[in-house]
């Protein structure tokens, strides 16, 4: 058989192949159409287990809660258990939109707060959940070197010679050098305390540097760090009365190596980076909003 | 007769037999990801064809989304306290389809409230040791004596009285309070996330005592992003059944290891 020319019509083929493809686009049309995400439809989608106004309600969820309802497994839950539980979804799902068409955002405190909330969760998840690389840790680590010791732990006794109790700030100055001048000399300090009346407002044994700032103070926080071990400070006056520490044990703190270090530093590496995200993120927010203050604020500043 | 039929109509009738076919087997594929996704996530390793459909999706979901953190072959990663899934231990829930697809979507302190985010290790070394309630930090000596009484229950440890003081410190609700979310027992509450202390399988860290004192003293709060709104609910259920099947396997195996030994 020779080959047609082209300039020969057949014109029953023509509308023949003209009519299967208009019919294969309109099957391809009309499923697009009515399987497209987010198209008013009456089917339920397989994922979700109902759709109220279009919005699903999800599967997953809907087991999540039913499971914790019930306290049994999907399996084990009886029909009208799960009918009841749909139910509550749906009815939540209805007065949540009801919540949104009356603007509960604007008017309802615990509403706002909850979305205040949600959004800065929302705006560092991704940070929040991702794993920085391991050279990333390591840059971290190299930057902040001096961020990484162990814990200091420091022991001490501090003996209290009490303000009042008809002693005047000299005395009260005169008895410490004794008592210092005798824990210098070897005393122990079970017997200069009663020698000499002395209290002892804490005796926590070891503390973590924190800790012991806390209870000696600042001031004798910083002498104590000076000492070294079995040494005793100077005394130390205040509104409560003259303070003595005697160093029992400082462990001072030791650089840690990065292995030590790694999960301190990927929680200090995730913080950094949350601080700069929830700043950049609050900054775009306010670039992009019209924000005006009252002219009795105007020195207010971001 | 065929050979009489013009070539168009030849041609027409072939295309729409391959039109047909195709459209066969999207509508059979569509069925089956319905199927799938109706199905209880829990009875899909009972049907041989959804995990025949599952598995495949699933490792190549895990490898694309959750290698890069829990690793190729799932074992997770102690200096991180990124745990394994392919040890059968489960550190939220007991390991059903259901559980692990929950985790999957919602993450783990995700920043979605529905993730799993009900609590975290304190770090009892800080003047504030835990965000969402006052708790009182530990001592450093206490902090050693609960190590001491944790790691009494794997390995004896001579040191008696410290096991005695960090047992009280370790149910005292004023002190450490480590029952409330590790029980009386240590075993842990898959609840929470809380790990069981009585086992080999640690999160982070060797189960040494320097580890240990580490988490006691700095706290740890893993977390595990929320794909549900980044992943299909079929790729998402897939990697659940995948991860599922896999801690089900390295059970068998263990299992099967552990008989071999006895026999």
């Amino acid at each position: 058989m020779g080959e047609r020319s082209l300039s020969e019509v057949n014109t029953q083929r023509s509308m023949i192949l003209c009519a299967i493809g208009a019919l294969v686009g309109l099957v391809i049309a009309g499923v697009g159409l009515f399987s497209a995400r987010g198209t008013a439809t009456r089917n339920v989608p397989p994922e979700d287990i109902a759709l109220v106004n279009q919005r699903p309600v999800l599967r997953s969820d809907f087991v999540a809660q039913l499971e914790n309802e019930t306290g049994e497994t999907f399996e084990q839950a009886t029909r009208a258990a799960k009918l009841k539980v749909l139910d509550e979804m749906i009815r939540e799902e209805l007065l949540v939109q009801r919540g949104l068409e009356l603007d509960f955002a604007e008017t309802d405190q615990p509403t706002r707060n909850a979305l205040a909330m949600a959004m800065d969760q929302q705006a560092l998840a991704d940070v929040t959940t991702s794993q920085p690389t391991e050279q990333q840790l390591q840059q971290f680590f190299a930057n902040n070197r001096a961020r990484y010791a162990s814990d200091g732990i420091l022991t001490v006794r501090h003996l209290l010679i009490p303000a009042g109790s008809g002693t005047t700030p000299e005395q009260r100055a005169q008895k410490a050098r004794e008592v210092v001048a005798a824990l210098r000399a070897g005393s122990a300090v079970e017997d200069v305390i009663p020698r000499f009346g002395l209290t002892e407002p804490r005796n926590d044994g070891d503390e973590f540097y924190f800790a012991a700032k806390i209870h000696l103070g600042d001031a004798l926080f910083a002498q104590a760090l000076e000492l070294k071990d079995g040494e005793v400070s100077e005394p130390l006056s205040d509104s409560a009365g003259v303070h003595v520490v005697k160093v029992i044990r400082d462990k001072v703190p030791v650089p840690l190596s990065f292995e030590r270090a790694r999960l301190q530093v990927l929680t200090d590496l995730k913080n950094a980076q949350q601080e700069r995200l929830m700043a950049a993120t609050m900054k775009f927010l306010r670039e992009r909003a019209k924000i005006l203050v009252a002219s009795d604020y105007s020195d207010y500043k971001p | 007769m065929w050979a009489k039929a013009p070539r168009f109509l030849v041609f027409a009738a072939a295309s729409i037999v391959v039109a047909s076919i195709a459209s066969g087997l999207i509508t059979r594929d569509r069925a089956l990801r319905a199927h799938f996704i109706r199905m209880p996530a829990d009875r899909v390793p009972d049907d041989p064809e959804l995990m025949q459909f599952a598995m495949s999706r699933g490792a190549s979901g895990f490898a694309e989304h959750c290698a890069t953190c829990h690793g190729a072959h799932m074992q997770g990663d102690t200096r991180r306290g990124i745990p394994n899934l392919a040890d059968n231990d489960w550190l939220y829930g007991t390991g059903r389809v259901a559980e692990i697809e929950r985790v999957i979507l919602y993450g783990i302190r995700s920043g979605n409230s529905k993730g799993w985010d009900l609590a975290h290790m304190p770090a009892f070394a800080r003047p504030h040791p835990y965000n969402l309630y006052a708790i009182p930090p530990l001592k450093p000596s206490a902090i050693a004596d609960v190590t001491t009484y944790v790691l009494s229950f794997q390995h004896p440890q001579s040191d008696a009285a410290g096991i005695e003081r960090g047992s009280r410190i370790f149910r005292d609700p004023a002190g450490g309070n480590c029952v409330d979310c590790h029980g009386p027992d240590g075993k842990g509450d898959s609840a929470i996330g809380a790990p069981d202390l009585t086992d080999a399988i640690w999160l982070t860290g060797d189960g040494s005592r320097q580890s240990i004192e580490d988490v006691i003293a700095h706290g740890l709060a893993g977390n595990c992003p929320a794909w549900v709104s980044r992943l299909s609910p079929v790729t998402i259920r897939s990697i659940a059944v995948y991860v599922h099947a896999t801690a089900a396997a390295a059970a068998k195996t263990e299992a099967l290891g552990g008989r071999a030994k006895l026999e």
